[in-house]
């Protein structure tokens, strides 16, 4: 037990530009697990596009060694955690992994709904809370009032709050030594029978899947035998070990301790978050509470541009399913697209991730079908269906009603911005719950809205009309009835399947119009005139009309220009292969997505 | 069989379509281009591509080859006679700007072989021509066709564009119908392009371009057909026309993907199978001749028999005429119709194609707007 009392694991919860990333780094360089030499810039920040977009998407942990002002040695596990709505279940499994957590403030802004709702979750799970004010090396940096609003908002004493600048490492000893004194010391006990929590895990192309884990009771070592709670499968462990911050073997990893398991685990679908590891040959008597399966609530289509690609479609697909458990995926046919797939996200950055995965590491040219929810159709013979697909709604008369995903959002606002934000989330058919003042300035909305109207451009149109000073957290609260309705789509007076969306009959007709509007723009003229109808059943609500095109003809071509021209064409041509023929009118890959991209 | 053409990089001004490589330049430069071509033509007249070679054809191109004085443009004639050989009929075409064409030039250059004039009018419209930057007005222009026939030119063309920013139907009407009056025996008219790197390019980027739409350019098309084919002018390229027996004979050589020599800066050349180009920096070009023996060849592509069969048909398809599938299938040793099968089935269904009573498949009138698509046809993957 002695050995315990020297372990505290931690996280940092913090709001996307507040500086987790650059706080990490000084605590592993103060630390000397890295030398600043050695550092690569904001290394728990690997891939890259959460560089490019300065989110953390997948959590990874970092073991430092710390001598303490009392002269002891103490072990810190920094536990790093997603920043984004789409993965919250992800986070509260790592703050599980936790005693406790750094709550990071920016000086000059102030706590941010997504903030708020990661302490939320980190007083659920009982952490210790140490607040930071960083960035007071800032001219507009305001301690004092942020350390009043976090009071005020979260309730939690600043008194002793850190003041500090991580980007120029002020207050870095002062957070280390309020680590060591606030954080309580694991329990759990290496003699009773294993139960090691998996908070991430990631697929390595030698190693199989490393499981990131925290043991909360017994030990665990190569060669032991482990079963799988939720998924029931035994495995022989390899190694075990931890991070600082690359992979360093150890001996055992006991009760109280983060690190990593490798067995021969061949996808990551076997290591669910949330799962809990036991001895198989002396099993725990119950798993680790809060294991649940993630599950998807964004659905879209996605197909190969070309059909050939469709079986490389699927291996990639199945590739990063390997590293992403939450990812689902199956065989979908469209009329209009052929073979594909529909795949389920946890959210629109989720799908934007896989997306760009697809496009950048396996270099697939794909069509994305405009996501949706899932909606509960309960049918006037009391057959009830749960659909992800717009195309797939039965007839109106089949039709007793329709029931979607409802969430509570929370907004933190300036109040100057109030009158906007509320008049957005009206025309999203928000229900206003409640307002609360955070300070004179700064207002935080409760609203009741549905899943559907977020994943619509939402988060941008919040973003562009408070000028980006608006932020948004989300959780899901359950199905409501609502009035909705097919709307399909009709390209030269057939309906295409792709284009079906779901909407709300009173918002059908505005719908209908900005979509047709929308493919009007991005379907290029051909050689006949199409016409673009939403229709609901069988009456047209909108209409739009591509003409033909005229010329397409190159005026010049002389002796320096054939085999610019030559390629000219073929590039044409490419662009041609690009699209989809869907009856004789070929669509580019931008109408699938124009019920999503509509221009204000 | 093979033509030749020489580039002359320079113009008095430089108009804001243009993407040819030329420009304003000091008369040093001038000269010393001249003596780089001259470097140019001894090394090409003992390649072994070229020694030998029957000429059928001569064009001086550019930039605008009249802003050279009589004597250069003497000279630069007396070398291509010293270097190369040409058969009893060639045609020597040589561009010509309204304003730098002078009798003395005209009747210099016709007593050493040119007989056919290029004359860049573009319009008769003085708004128009001094939006689009060129460097004369109408009234030069007319200046200078009075003196072309006085000269007993036979054989001339005019170049007009349409499209322009702010042209009406009626200008190009106007336009086209005073340019008949002077009874050039070859038209060429030209749908605007607006190029990448061209002025006019930045003024679109910028939106600051107002082109006529599409509508009103296919009118103006569709007029100008119109009115050339009721003057008794044949459509033999897409945007070429001509009275029986002035087709340009050097042009068409590219249109049937023969073979040519280029001389000068930019200039491209297709001999044995390949397709090279020579820089098109003038700086770069004089700079290499200072201090080597061959040309500055920065593009060399060897045409795959593939390769040349595309574009021999994409050349041939810009011809009224079409090709002739007997002579494709002599030329490359296919059977094009079997090869094009589903090419020519679609094209003739959706009626952009014809075959003729002599084994030619040419485009039908109705496709000639939309050529790009039907050559797309014949795109193989």
């Amino acid at each position: 037990m002695n050995r315990m009392k020297h372990i505290r694991n931690f996280c940092i919860i913090a709001h996307i530009d507040h500086g987790k990333s650059t706080l990490a780094d000084r605590l592993i360089e103060y630390t000397g697990t890295l030398s600043s030499r050695e550092m690569e810039n904001q290394i728990l920040d690997s891939m890259d596009l959460e560089r490019e977009r300065g989110i953390t998407i997948k959590l990874k942990s970092v073991r430092m060694q710390y001598i303490a002002k009392d002269g002891q040695i103490y072990q810190l596990n920094l536990i790093d955690t997603p920043g984004h709505v789409d993965f919250n279940y992800e986070v509260s499994r790592s703050l599980n992994a936790c005693e406790g957590a750094i709550l990071v403030v920016d000086a000059t802004q102030g706590i941010e709904a997504q903030t708020l709702a990661n302490v939320y979750l980190a007083l659920e799970h009982n952490l210790e809370i140490i607040p930071v004010i960083n960035k007071i090396d800032l001219p507009s940096a305001e301690p004092e009032r942020v350390k009043k609003e976090i009071e005020d908002v979260i309730g939690i004493d600043c008194s002793n709050a850190v003041l500090a600048s991580a980007k120029e490492g002020v207050g870095i000893p002062d957070i280390l030594e309020q680590i060591v004194a606030l954080i309580p010391a694991p329990q759990g006990d290496e003699k009773e029978p294993l139960q090691a929590l998996i908070f991430d895990s990631h697929y390595d192309n030698y190693r199989g899947v490393i499981c990131y884990i925290r043991v909360v009771q017994g030990e665990l070592k190569a060669g032991m035998k482990i079963l799988l709670m939720a998924t029931n499968k035994v495995y022989e462990v390899l190694e075990v070990g931890t991070f600082r911050p690359s992979m360093q073997p150890l001996p055992v990893l006991q009760a109280g301790e983060v690190g990593y398991v490798t067995a021969t685990i061949r996808t990551v679908q076997d290591t669910r978050v949330g799962d809990t590891i036991t001895d198989a040959d002396n099993p725990a008597s119950e798993p680790l509470p809060g294991y649940r399966k993630a599950t998807p609530m964004v659905f879209t289509g996605i197909y190969p541009t070309e059909t050939s690609e469709y079986p490389a479609l699927r291996d990639a697909l199945e590739k990063l399913q390997l590293n992403d458990a939450s990812l689902s995926f199956e065989v979908e046919t469209s009329i209009a697209l052929g073979f594909g797939f529909r795949c389920g996200f946890l959210g629109l950055l989720h799908l934007e991730i896989v997306q760009e995965r697809l496009d950048r590491h396996y270099d697939i040219d794909i069509i994305t079908t405009a996501p949706t929810v899932v909606y509960k159709v309960t049918k006037t013979n009391g057959e009830i269906l749960i659909l992800d697909n717009p195309s797939q709604v039965p007839q109106p008369t089949e039709i007793e009603k329709i029931e979607e995903p409802y969430v509570k959002a929370t907004i933190l606002t300036p109040d100057t911005y109030i009158g906007t934000v509320m008049e957005l989330v009206r025309e999203r058919r928000g229900v206003f719950d409640h307002m609360e003042y955070l300070d004179p300035h700064r207002v935080m909305l409760l609203y009741v809205l549905p899943l559907s109207e977020i994943i619509y451009d939402f988060f941008d149109q919040l973003k562009s009309r408070t000028r980006g000073y608006a932020s948004l957290d989300y959780e899901l609260t359950g199905y409501q009835e609502a009035d909705l309705v097919k709307m399909d789509i009709l390209v030269t007076g057939d309906p295409v399947d792709a284009l079906a969306v779901i909407v709300h009959r009173e918002k059908a007709v505005s719908r209908g119009r900005a979509i047709c509007e929308r493919l009007r723009k991005v379907i290029p003229r051909q050689q006949f005139e199409i016409p673009i109808q939403a229709a609901l059943g069988n009456k047209i609500i909108a209409r739009e009309t591509i003409s033909a095109y005229r010329k397409d003809v190159l005026a010049k071509c002389y002796g320096g220009d054939i085999s610019r021209k030559r390629k000219l064409l073929e590039k044409q041509k490419e662009g041609k292969k690009k699209m989809r023929l869907v009856g004789n009118v070929e669509l580019p890959q931008d109408a699938f997505m124009a019920v999503l991209k509509i221009d204000k | 069989m093979a033509g030749l053409y020489v580039h002359i990089p320079f113009c008095e001004s430089k108009c804001l379509y243009c993407d040819f490589a030329s420009g304003v330049s000091s008369q040093e430069t001038i000269e010393e281009y001249l003596r780089a071509l001259e470097r140019e033509m001894a090394y090409y007249a003992e390649d072994d591509r070229v020694k030998g070679r029957l000429f059928e054809t001569v064009f001086l191109g550019g930039g605008t080859p009249s802003v050279l004085t009589a004597r250069q443009l003497a000279r630069l004639l007396e070398k291509i006679h010293e270097y190369f050989r040409f058969q009893d009929q060639t045609e020597w075409t040589m561009e010509a700007n309204p304003g730098s064409l002078t009798r003395d030039k005209i009747q210099t250059v016709q007593k050493l072989g040119v007989n056919r004039f290029s004359l860049g009018v573009q319009s008769f419209d003085n708004s128009l021509l001094k939006s689009i930057g060129r460097g004369h007005t109408a009234e030069e222009a007319r200046e200078t066709l009075k003196i072309l026939q006085s000269c007993d030119v036979k054989n001339w063309n005019l170049d007009f564009i349409y499209g322009l920013p702010g042209q009406t139907l009626h200008q190009w009407r106007d336009t086209l119908q005073e340019a008949m009056k002077w009874q050039p025996s070859h038209l060429s008219l030209y749908n605007l392009i607006v190029e990448e790197g061209t002025p006019f390019a930045f003024l679109q980027a910028a939106g600051s371009l107002v082109l006529p739409s599409e509508d009103e350019q296919y009118a103006m098309m569709e007029a100008a057909d119109t009115l050339m084919q009721q003057a008794g002018y044949e459509h033999y390229e897409i945007s070429n026309y001509a009275k029986a027996g002035f087709q340009c004979r050097h042009n068409l050589l590219y249109w049937q993907n023969r073979e040519y020599l280029g001389l000068g800066v930019s200039a491209y050349s297709f001999l044995h199978h390949h397709r090279f180009a020579h820089t098109a920096n003038v700086k770069e070009y004089l700079n290499h001749w200072q201090e080597h023996n061959s040309p500055l060849v920065c593009e060399d592509e060897m045409a795959t028999p593939d390769i040349e069969l595309t574009e021999t048909i994409l050349m041939g398809l810009r011809l009224m005429q079409g090709f002739s599938y007997q002579e494709i299938d002599r030329r490359f040793g296919i059977h094009f119709r079997e090869r094009y099968r589903e090419a020519i089935a679609t094209g003739l269904l959706r009626q952009w194609l014809e075959e003729t009573p002599h084994g030619f498949l040419r485009l039908t009138p109705q496709a000639i707007p939309i050529a790009n698509q039907v050559s797309l046809l014949f795109l193989e993957d």
